[in-house]
C-alpha cells in the first residue's frame, strides 16, 4: 500500500492533518480523500506487513501495543499497554478484539433515564446510517436474527461458536438468557473489500490480539486506509505529532511532529486529532490548546471488564476460533437493580500468556500451585462483561512530572470506580458465576478489570462545558476536530470500535458540508 | 507433550514460518552462563532465589532462566506501556525490593534471602504478597504482583511450558476445521 502512494510536500497547504490512523482518523482520512481533499495521516507507529511479521505469539505481538510510558494510579488504576491502544498503521485495530455490538439507543440519553451520567449532545437515530454504513464497508460477520434488534441485518455469517461460546450457550440456555452468535468486525466469509481487494475468512487461529496474520479481521489497515490511499491519501508512518502552530486568529497552520529525531512541519488547513482518549487530550495539554472550557482530560473513562473463569470437563481449548463468539445483550437493563445502565456478557477465548498472567495476578496462585494449576489450560474457558462507566470528576488525565524518552511529559491517569461501577462489578460477577456453575464449571475465579480509553475531551452543545460540539468541531479553534473515543460524553455499554467509526464519518461528512 | 516431540511439532508445516522463527530461537540453549547486565551480583543472585519459589522448576535441559530473561528485559529499558505511579520504574522497583526482601530476611533470620529454607522463603513470600510486611520505601504488594506476572508470563512463553501446557494453538495450519467442546485431534499435544 505504501509504495503506490501519493505524497505530498510539507510545503504543500494540505486540507487537512489527520493525527492518527486508528478507527477515529482512518474513516475520517478515507472520507475526506474520496471527496478529493487533500489530507496527510500522521501516524506514531510504523507499518506493519501481517503476513511476515506477526507470529502467534504473545511476545512478539507485544510491539503493536502502545508502550511509551503512562503512569497509572486511583483507587482502582487502569492497566494500559496491552490493555488498549496500539502502535502502528492502524492503531489499536490491529490488536483489537474487534467485537461490534452497536451501542444501545438507551445508552445515548443515560442522564434521561436514570438522573446519572450524561446525555450524548447527538441522538441515536443520527448515527444510526453511519453504524449501517460502516457494518455493510467493513463486513460484520453476525447472526442471521438478532434477538435484541428485530431490525438488525449482518451482510455475512456468524463465525463458528469455539468451546467457551458453547459454554456459555448452555449456562445461560440453563438460566433462560438469550444469546447470539456475536457480530464481529472479522470474516467468515472472503470478501471484496473496495480499495483493497480480496480478503480471505478467519481460520480460527485465535491470535486476534496479537495481529491478525491473514488479513480476515477488519483493522483500519486493510480497510479505510487502503481505502484512502487509493482515493489519493498519503500515510506518513512514524512521525509522532507534538505541536501545532497557531497563527494570530486562533486557527491551526501548521502541524510540528517528530521523525527520526527531527522536527518537520507539515502545513494545512485543518487538524483532525484522533490519537485516542489518552494522547489527543495530552497533547492538547502539553501544547495548552483547545482548553478554555478547561474539561481537557477530564471525565476519563473505562469499561467494566469483569471477567470469571472456571475449568470444565471438557476439552476447552480456548484459544481456538475468534475469541469472543458469543454474547447476550439481555443485561443492558437487568431487572430489580440499582445501577444506571447495564452491561453485556460476551464468552472469553484466550491464549496462553495472558490467561497465565491473569492467573498470577487475580488468583494470586505461586509455586507449585500455579505450575500445577497451568497444566490445566485446555480444560479453561472465560465469560466476561464490557459495561457502562460513569463520567467522574475524581477521573482524569493530567500531565505529570516524569517525561518520556522524547523530552514530553508523560500522562497520568487517576481513575478509581464509582458506587455504580462497584454495583455493575458485583451484578455482573454473580451472574456470570450463576452461568459457569450452570455450565459446568468449577474452581471459578475472577478478574477486576476495566479496558478500553473514553472520555477527556468531551463533546456537548455547550462551549462551557464541553471542548468539542456535536459535529467533533473544537469550540475554541475552528479549524481543529477531534475524532476518537476521547469525545465521548458517557461510555456507552457496548465495545467503542463501531461507534468510534461512524463517529468519524459523520463528523467527515461535517466537515466536507463546512469547508 | 514431551519437549522433543514439541519441537517437531513447532518445526512442522502446521505452523507459519514467522511464528516458527521466533519460538525456536526462543526454546534455543545458552550454551554460557548468563552474566547480569542491569542487577548487582548479589540481587540477580536474591531474584533467582525469589523465582525459584515463585515458579519451581526442575534444572534440567528444559530450565529456563526467568532471572536472566528478566535482567535482560529490564536493562534494555523494555516496559509494557505503563505501571502505577506510586512505584518507580521497572528496573528501579525491582532492585528496591530485591534489597528490601534481603533486608527483611536478615532481619527476621539473621540469613541472606537465598540461605532460607524453603518454608522460611515462602512465608516471607506470603508476607509480602499479603502485605502483611511494611516497607516504607515501596507497596510491596504490587512489587511482588507485578514480578510474579512478568515471571509466569515469561515461563509460559517458552515452548518448553507450552509443551507441558498441551498447547495446540500455534499449529492451526492451514486453519482449525473444528473448535467446538471436545474436538481436539488425535496429534494434538496434551498436558503433562
Amino acid at each position: 500500500m505504501s509504495n503506490e502512494m501519493r505524497r505530498y510536500s510539507t510545503l504543500d497547504v494540505v486540507d487537512a492533518v489527520i493525527v492518527g490512523t486508528g478507527a477515529g482518523g482512518a474513516p475520517v482520512l478515507a472520507r475526506l480523500a474520496s471527496a478529493g481533499r487533500s489530507v496527510v495521516a500522521l501516524e506514531a507507529g510504523r507499518w506493519w506487513s501481517p503476513t511476515t511479521e506477526y507470529a502467534q505469539d504473545e511476545v512478539a505481538g507485544s510491539s503493536l501495543y502502545w508502550l511509551d510510558e503512562r503512569l497509572s494510579t486511583g483507587e482502582d488504576p487502569t492497566a494500559f499497554g496491552k490493555n488498549n491502544s496500539g502502535c502502528g498503521v492502524g492503531g489499536s485495530t490491529l490488536h483489537y478484539g474487534a467485537y461490534a455490538p452497536r451501542a444501545d439507543k438507551r445508552d445515548f440519553s443515560l442522564r434521561t433515564e436514570f438522573s446519572v451520567g450524561e446525555d450524548w449532545p447527538i441522538k441515536f437515530v443520527e448515527l444510526l446510517p453511519y453504524l449501517k454504513e460502516a457494518e455493510s464497508f467493513l463486513g460484520v460477520s453476525g447472526p442471521e436474527l438478532y434477538p435484541w434488534d428485530a431490525d438488525r441485518k449482518y451482510s455475512l455469517p456468524p463465525l463458528g461458536l469455539n468451546g467457551p461460546a458453547q459454554l456459555m450457550e448452555r449456562g445461560c440456555r440453563e438460566l433462560k438468557i438469550q444469546t447470539a452468535a456475536a457480530p464481529v468486525l472479522t470474516l467468515s466469509r472472503p470478501y471484496s473489500q473496495p480499495g483493497y481487494g480480496e480478503r480471505p475468512a478467519c481460520v480460527n487461529c485465535g491470535f486476534c490480539h496479537q495481529g491478525c496474520f491473514n488479513s480476515s479481521k477488519s483493522g483500519m489497515d486493510v480497510t479505510y486506509l487502503p481505502m484512502a490511499v487509493s482515493a489519493g491519501a498519503e500515510i506518513r508512518a512514524e512521525c509522532f505529532v507534538h505541536n501545532f502552530e497557531v497563527d494570530g486568529r486562533g486557527r491551526i497552520t501548521g502541524v510540528i511532529y517528530r521523525s527520526e529525531d527531527e522536527d518537520y512541519r507539515q502545513a494545512c488547513r485543518a487538524v483532525f486529532l484522533c490519537a485516542g482518549a489518552v494522547e489527543t487530550p495530552r497533547l492538547l495539554l502539553h501544547r495548552g490548546l483547545a482548553n478554555s472550557s478547561g474539561q481537557v482530560g477530564k471525565n476519563f473513562m473505562a469499561h467494566m471488564a469483569t471477567q470469571v473463569w472456571g475449568t470444565f470437563d471438557e476439552d476447552v481449548r480456548p484459544y481456538k476460533g475468534f475469541p469472543a463468539s458469543l454474547i447476550t445483550e439481555d443485561t443492558l437493563r437487568p431487572e430489580n437493580t440499582k445501577f444506571a445502565g447495564g452491561y453485556l456478557i460476551q464468552s472469553l477465548g484466550i491464549v496462553p500468556v495472558t490467561w497465565a498472567s491473569q492467573v498470577a495476578r487475580s488468583r494470586r496462585l505461586w509455586g507449585r500451585a500455579l505450575v500445577e494449576y497451568l497444566q490445566t489450560f485446555n480444560y479453561a474457558a472465560g465469560i466476561g462483561i464490557n459495561g457502562e462507566c460513569l463520567p467522574s470528576s475524581s477521573n482524569y488525565l493530567e500531565l505529570s512530572e516524569e517525561f518520556d524518552a522524547r523530552g514530553f511529559r508523560k500522562p497520568i491517569i487517576h481513575f478509581s470506580l464509582g458506587e455504580n461501577e462497584r454495583k455493575i462489578r458485583d451484578h455482573s460477577d454473580k451472574l456470570m458465576r450463576a452461568i459457569w456453575n450452570a455450565a459446568g464449571g468449577r474452581d471459578l475465579w475472577t478478574v477486576d478489570r476495566t479496558s478500553h480509553t473514553i472520555g477527556t475531551c468531551r463533546m456537548g452543545k455547550d462551549a462551557d462545558q464541553a471542548v468539542v460540539n456535536p459535529q467533533g468541531r473544537s469550540f475554541d479553534i475552528p479549524n481543529l476536530w477531534i475524532s476518537d473515543n476521547s469525545t465521548f460524553p458517557s461510555a456507552l455499554a457496548a465495545n467503542p470500535a463501531l461507534t468510534i467509526i461512524a463517529l468519524a464519518l459523520r463528523s467527515a461528512d461535517c466537515f466536507l458540508r463546512q469547508t | 507433550m514431551d519437549h522433543r516431540n514439541y519441537l517437531t511439532l513447532i518445526r512442522s508445516p502446521r505452523l507459519t514460518s514467522t511464528t516458527r522463527d521466533v519460538l525456536l530461537q526462543r526454546a534455543a540453549p545458552s550454551s554460557f552462563e548468563y552474566v547480569p547486565q542491569l542487577f548487582s551480583r548479589e540481587d540477580f543472585s536474591t531474584l533467582g532465589a525469589l523465582l525459584a519459589r515463585l515458579i519451581p522448576q526442575k534444572k534440567d535441559a528444559e530450565f529456563v532462566d526467568l532471572a536472566a530473561v528478566l535482567d535482560t528485559r529490564k536493562a534494555t529499558g523494555a516496559g509494557q506501556g505503563w505501571r502505577y505511579a506510586w512505584l518507580p520504574p521497572d528496573a528501579i522497583a525491582i532492585t528496591l525490593g530485591l534489597g528490601l526482601l534481603q533486608v527483611t530476611a536478615r532481619r527476621l533470620h539473621g540469613a541472606d534471602f537465598t540461605y532460607l529454607d524453603e518454608a522460611q522463603k515462602d512465608d516471607l513470600l506470603r508476607q509480602v504478597q499479603d502485605g502483611r510486611l511494611a516497607w516504607a520505601e515501596l507497596d510491596g504488594q504490587r512489587w511482588f504482583e507485578n514480578l510474579l506476572a512478568e515471571a509466569t508470563e515469561i515461563y509460559v512463553s517458552q515452548p518448553a511450558t507450552l509443551a507441558a501446557m498441551g498447547f495446540s494453538g500455534i499449529a492451526f495450519l492451514p486453519h482449525w476445521p473444528q473448535i467446538g467442546l471436545n474436538t481436539a485431534q488425535a496429534w494434538e499435544p496434551v498436558a503433562g
